[in-house]
């Protein structure tokens, strides 16, 4: 009975008062007439909550979300199949999706004309710009009477996971010096003298010049093969995104840190279509291979509360390759860091944020003085304040003064 | 502006289904008037149109205020056209209108429901207000979309007859405005839904485009509408109706006195209907029983004889012996004899109809009378004559002809009110009552002499189809100038009673019955067509005394101390040739029957139920006082009682175990609106809480800081009491009490006993929690503390 009378909305407790005050003057003071009144006006709401709370059946709720993982500023449709198989019918039924406030709107929906065993898809989409992890669900299904006096909510189904990854700004492409081991001409001496012949080879296509023809392997196969000039995993680059809560001003997703994020999620996604095999390191050291994993570990990457780089990915691995740094402000020991981190590079390169540009109070002498201390340990570098773009600092990058490790 | 984009559809309906339901809830009213189809059918019309032109403008997107003044000013339109023939009430037709309203609420004053059609008109005044209502329902309903609200408006409407008819609004239109109000509710809740989100259905275009009525009877609207309007006109049957009349509450310390005002005679009508209804009869020693009085009426106001007011005490009550009649001479002889009453079922009046002057009256029920007037009234609302026997004891005084008992009245006798002649009295009465009256040398002369010029000089005659309406000075002037002279009982009686009051003589107006049919065997019976009116003057020695200036034709006798023959004037007992060419009675009148016959006939009053009473001063005070005293003292109780209830918890629990002081804590916390998860340890508890401290030594803030760094000796005192909770609960029960012993002083804060220091830990806690809230969580946890609520909660589930 509480339960019952706990679903009453607003204005079905406005009807049982009035009706119940109708109900007693009459009494009081003989009007039968009005007793009339009162009792229906008391008895719509009761009997209402009745009808309502004996819907105990709850319907199965089934989600899918694609794609799972979304670029911030992308749409990603969700899915609901809603199905009762209950012999009586219940009139209309209230769905609601439980979305976290950054995914947008709000997902609502009537499901309407539903008989007996009803089966209903809809479809919604979410976006935002907002990179993390959100949690759908799960969904809320409210019972109501036809007359708004009644309203019950349950909540049915599960939870899906939603991953929305920076953003990726298109960087266009410059020369980068460095991470090509013994690539280019070289690379058929060393096919010649190295084992993996058997894999680097490749089912014929049209327009494969015909020498290339590995007679041996298409013998084997029974099947022209070719062999191939060029490898993916040839050259490998490192982005060092610096997270350190010391290091970057401002809060929430007008911080510095957002933008070194979206910097290094640009740069690793650029890195990859050139064909470098792409590492992400934090200041908590090695996150992820491969720009997708890199993505995803973006996504929900937050400050980190350590004072000095974690290098153990920098090391015998890492040498000769290209390292990306996305830097926030200097911190007392990053030099060293900075400098090995060099030595070990085949090439150094460094987006450097002018953080203090981002708190509302420090006043900042301009993006080159932030990349200035880089420069002098030979690293090419470029400042980047909240108002620049970012292509044009990457192509600041490739005009870089310093090459091949000297100071000019 | 563009909801153009909304189907019409909906927007039709809903208007209709407003119009409509206002429109059967308006046939509630049909018990005021016997042509029920005079106010109704040109609602209907306007309902229509109202319905179709709000529809179009709501659809067409028109703002709401402009839709609304739109309908009223539409409104207004239609209720002109159709009282006065004119669109706009303005010049004129203002006039015409104000005066066609003013018209039918004098007549719904003045006669008793169901009114007929021989009477102004009142159906303008039920289509105005009617007209009222549904524009008020439209714009509430329709265009403001608040359905309940217009339900108030509904409410109303189906109020006014039960204030006002006996057997109260018919049942028929109770369904109809429940079933139209149901639909209104349930298409706002639709309406509703489709703005809640996106509809998803078989027609996923529009909720409109299904089948609503399968719709609505699967959400369940036909099994609750239905149940819940036969439940409400089953139920009152079974609900008793106490009538508690709250102002009689202090019958015991006064005298419990009742004042009655205007009731209205309604006697023209039953006097036009055709057929003579029996009304009363009497069995009676006397051999020739005539005037059977009804009611007196003392006030003239210029405009009507109304029955003024009365002071009924409650031991004058109609129980036995009644006191000598007022200004009667103890040596005028008297005969009295024995009357058995049988008022007849169709006879409704509050009033009881005795002999005038009586000796006693024996009646059940609360029947009162005032002593200056001897007439008796239902001093309760429900009190009437209906089936009602009793007895009396009438006098029958014998004045003689010589005049010996008639001396002028004394100032002082009577009220003023008996002696008042209003301003606007004609000045033809003034002339006529002095030429009329002179040569007489006192009052009782002159009374003869009024009455004879009325019955024979004067050259009145009796027609009551050409008799004017009312009692008022302008008919009062017709009915005395030359060329008038016509009239019926209640213009001979009013005039005579005005004149006498000109020439000072205090007088007022009977109403009653006149001369009963002989059945034989000394029963005799009254009968509508009886019905009379006739002056009373008083006289010093007499007392009050009827007098009878209608002429022959409506009375052939007069009384026979009225009949002696003044200034050698003669005045014959049959009076002269009557000029009246109508027999008051029979066919004549038979022409002039209604449509239908009526229910009953009422004699007194539209608003028998309607007897308004009132307390006297001291008593109403005390009533009033004390129930506004009870309301305070219940709110006060309401708010004072949960706070008091949680300080005398808190005390007795901060003094007890760790456990207690634990409950102490928790319930705090939900006091304050803070999380208190159940289930999880009290060390989990303690770091939910330590973010939620706050400094107690601070001023209230409105977003006050917290954390175990703002206050750090309520944190620690927090983690004391936690490592108490835990060692109660979860230390062996031996060690348990031996570890707390000496956990006390490894704590090193305080020397004291373990339990004092707990207390006062507790205490702090509490404080900085509160601290720590802001100031409208503070006092909502002060005055409405909701843990209360909860134990309350939890003990009635158990």
């Amino acid at each position: 009975m509480r339960r019952a009378l706990s679903s009453l909305t607003l204005r079905g407790r406005a009807f049982v008062a009035a009706g119940a005050t109708a109900v007693v003057c009459a009494v009081l003071f003989g009007q039968p007439a009005l007793t009339r009144v009162g009792i229906l006006v008391v008895t719509l709401p009761l009997l209402a909550s009745f009808v309502v709370g004996r819907r105990r059946h709850d319907p199965t709720v089934s989600r899918t979300v694609w794609p799972r993982l979304l670029r911030a500023g992308e749409t990603a449709r969700i899915d609901l199949t809603i199905a009762s198989d209950r012999r009586r019918s219940d009139g209309a039924l209230l769905v609601e999706d439980s979305l976290p406030y950054a995914l947008g709107g709000r997902a609502r929906f009537v499901l309407q004309g539903l008989g007996s065993t009803w089966e209903r898809t809809v479809s919604y989409p979410v976006r935002s710009d907002i990179r993390g992890r959100y949690v759908i669900g799960p969904l809320v299904a409210r019972m109501v009477d036809p007359f708004g006096l009644v309203e019950q909510r349950r909540t049915i189904g599960g939870t899906v996971q939603l991953t929305v990854t920076p953003r990726v700004i298109a960087l266009p492409a410059i020369p980068l010096s460095g991470g090509w081991q013994g690539a280019g001409e070289h690379r058929p001496q060393a096919f010649a003298a190295g084992s993996a012949e058997d894999v680097s080879v490749r089912e014929y296509r049209r327009g494969d010049d015909l020498r290339r023809v590995h007679w041996r392997s298409s013998a084997r196969m029974g099947d022209l093969m070719v062999r191939r000039e060029e490898q993916p995993w040839e050259a490998h680059a490192t982005v060092l995104l610096d997270n350190r809560h010391l290091a970057h001003r401002g809060q929430g997703p007008a911080s510095s840190l957002e933008s070194a994020i979206i910097a290094a999620a640009s740069v690793a996604v650029h890195l990859e279509r050139h064909g470098y095999a792409v590492r992400l390191a934090t200041a908590d050291g090695g996150a992820a291979e491969g720009a997708e994993a890199a993505l995803e570990e973006l996504a929900t990457l937050t400050q980190s509360h350590r004072s000095r780089l974690d290098l153990s990915w920098s090391g015998e691995s890492a040498r000769g390759g290209v390292v990306v740094a996305v830097l926030g402000g200097f911190l007392d020991g990053d030099t060293a860091a900075l400098r090995r981190i060099r030595h070990d590079a085949g090439a150094a390169i460094a987006l450097v944020l002018d953080v203090d540009q981002w708190s509302p109070t420090r006043v900042s002498p301009g993006p080159a003085a932030a990349a200035a201390p880089l420069l002098s340990m030979s690293w090419r570098a470029a400042g980047l304040g909240p108002r620049d773009q970012l292509d044009a600092a990457w192509r600041d990058l490739g005009r870089s003064p310093v090459r091949g490790g000297t100071l000019r | 502006m563009s909801r153009r984009s909304e189907p019409f559809g909906p927007a039709f309906l809903l208007s209709v289904v407003a119009a409509v339901t206002t429109w059967l809830a308006l046939t509630a009213w049909s018990g005021f008037v016997v042509v029920q189809s005079s106010y109704l059918k040109p609602l209907a019309l306007l309902a229509f149109l109202l319905a179709c032109s709000g529809s179009l403008l709501r659809w067409s997107g028109t703002p709401r205020w402009a839709t609304a003044l739109v309908q009223l000013l539409l409104t207004t339109v239609i209720v002109t056209h159709e009282i006065t023939g004119s669109l706009l009430p303005i010049g004129g037709a203002a006039h015409e209108l104000w005066n066609a309203l003013g018209t039918s609420v004098d007549t719904a004053r003045q006669y008793a429901a169901p009114i007929g059609i021989h009477v102004p008109p009142v159906w303008p005044l039920l289509f105005a207000s009617g007209a009222a209502f549904i524009v008020l329902v439209d714009i509430v309903a329709c265009t403001y979309r608040r359905v309940p609200g217009a339900g108030l408006a509904l409410l109303a409407v189906y109020s006014v007859p039960s204030g006002f008819l006996d057997d109260g609004p018919q049942w028929t239109s109770f369904v109809g405005a429940a079933a139209g109000f149901l639909v209104l509710l349930h298409l706002e809740a639709r309406e509703h839904l489709t703005r809640w989100g996106r509809p998803v259905g078989p027609e996923e275009d529009s909720l409109w485009h299904g089948h609503p009525v399968v719709e609505a009877m699967r959400a369940g609207a036909g099994r609750i509408g239905i149940t819940a309007t036969a439940l409400a006109l089953i139920v009152p049957a079974f609900v008793p109706v106490l009538g508690v009349d709250l102002l009689h509450l202090g019958k015991g310390n006064g005298n419990g006195d009742i004042q009655i005002r205007k009731p209205l005679v309604d006697m023209r009508r039953d006097l036009e209907r055709g057929k003579d209804v029996p009304l009363i009869r009497i069995k009676t020693n006397d051999p020739s029983p005539s005037y059977l009085r009804v009611s007196v009426l003392n006030r003239y106001t210029g405009d009507e004889w109304s029955s003024g007011d009365r002071n009924v005490a409650s031991k004058d009550v109609a129980d036995g012996p009644l006191p000598r009649p007022q200004g009667l001479s103890q040596d005028v002889p008297f005969t009295k004899y024995r009357y058995q009453v049988d008022v007849g079922d169709d006879f409704d009046s509050t009033w009881l109809p005795t002999q005038f002057p009586a000796a006693s009256v024996t009646a059940t029920g609360d029947w009162r009378y005032d002593p200056t007037t001897m007439d008796f009234l239902a001093a309760k609302g429900d009190l009437d004559t209906r089936g009602l026997s009793y007895t009396m004891v009438g006098l029958n005084l014998d004045y003689g002809t010589d005049g010996r008992f008639f001396g002028n009245a004394r100032t002082g006798d009577v009220p003023q009110e008996l002696l008042s002649v209003p301003t606007g009295v004609p000045t033809i009465a003034r002339s006529l009552a002095q030429s009329v009256t002179r040569g007489a040398s006192d009052d009782y002369e002159r009374a003869l002499l009024l009455q004879r010029w009325f019955r024979q000089d004067g050259g009145f005659r009796y027609d009551l189809r050409r008799a004017p309406d009312g009692t008022g000075n302008q008919t009062l002037e017709t009915f005395l100038a030359r060329s008038g002279r016509v009239g019926y009982c209640e213009q001979y009686a009013s005039a005579m009673a005005v004149m006498a009051r000109i020439l000072g003589i205090p007088a007022r107006v009977a109403v009653g019955f006149l001369q009963p049919q002989p059945l034989g065997d000394g029963i005799w019976e009254y009968s509508s067509h009886d019905l009379h009116a006739w002056p009373e003057l008083y006289f010093e020695g007499t007392g009050w005394v009827r007098f009878e200036p209608t002429p022959a034709g409506r009375v052939d006798s007069v009384p026979a101390y009225s009949r002696v023959p003044v200034d050698g004037g003669s005045n014959e007992p049959g009076g002269l040739p009557s000029q009246s060419s109508q027999p008051p009675t029979g066919s004549a009148t038979g022409a002039t029957t209604g449509p239908r016959p009526h229910r009953r006939p009422e004699v007194d009053t539209t608003n028998g139920g309607k007897v308004t009473t009132q307390e006297s001063g001291p008593s109403t005070i005390v009533v009033v006082g004390g129930v506004a005293l009870l309301i305070l003292l219940l709110a006060g109780a309401a708010l004072a009682g949960p706070r008091s209830v949680r300080a005398r918890t808190r005390t007795r629990r901060l003094a007890g175990d760790p456990e207690q002081i634990w409950a102490e804590l928790r319930a705090s916390a939900i006091d304050l609106g803070l999380p208190w998860p159940d289930g999880r340890s009290p060390r989990e508890i303690g770091t939910l809480l330590v973010d939620r401290l706050g400094d107690p030594a601070e001023p209230p803030q409105e977003r006050p800081r917290t954390g175990a760094d703002v206050a750090p000796e309520a944190a620690d005192a927090l983690e004391r009491v936690v490592r108490a909770v835990e060692r109660l609960r979860y230390a062996r029960p031996a060690t348990s009490a031996a570890s707390a012993a000496s956990a006390t002083p490894s704590g090193g804060v305080a020397t004291l006993a373990g339990p004092a220091t707990l207390t006062d830990d507790s205490a702090l806690v509490v404080a900085a929690l509160q601290a720590g809230v802001t100031p409208q969580a503070r006092r909502r946890a002060r005055w409405v503390p909701r843990s209360t609520w909860g134990t309350l909660t939890r003990r009635f589930t158990r």
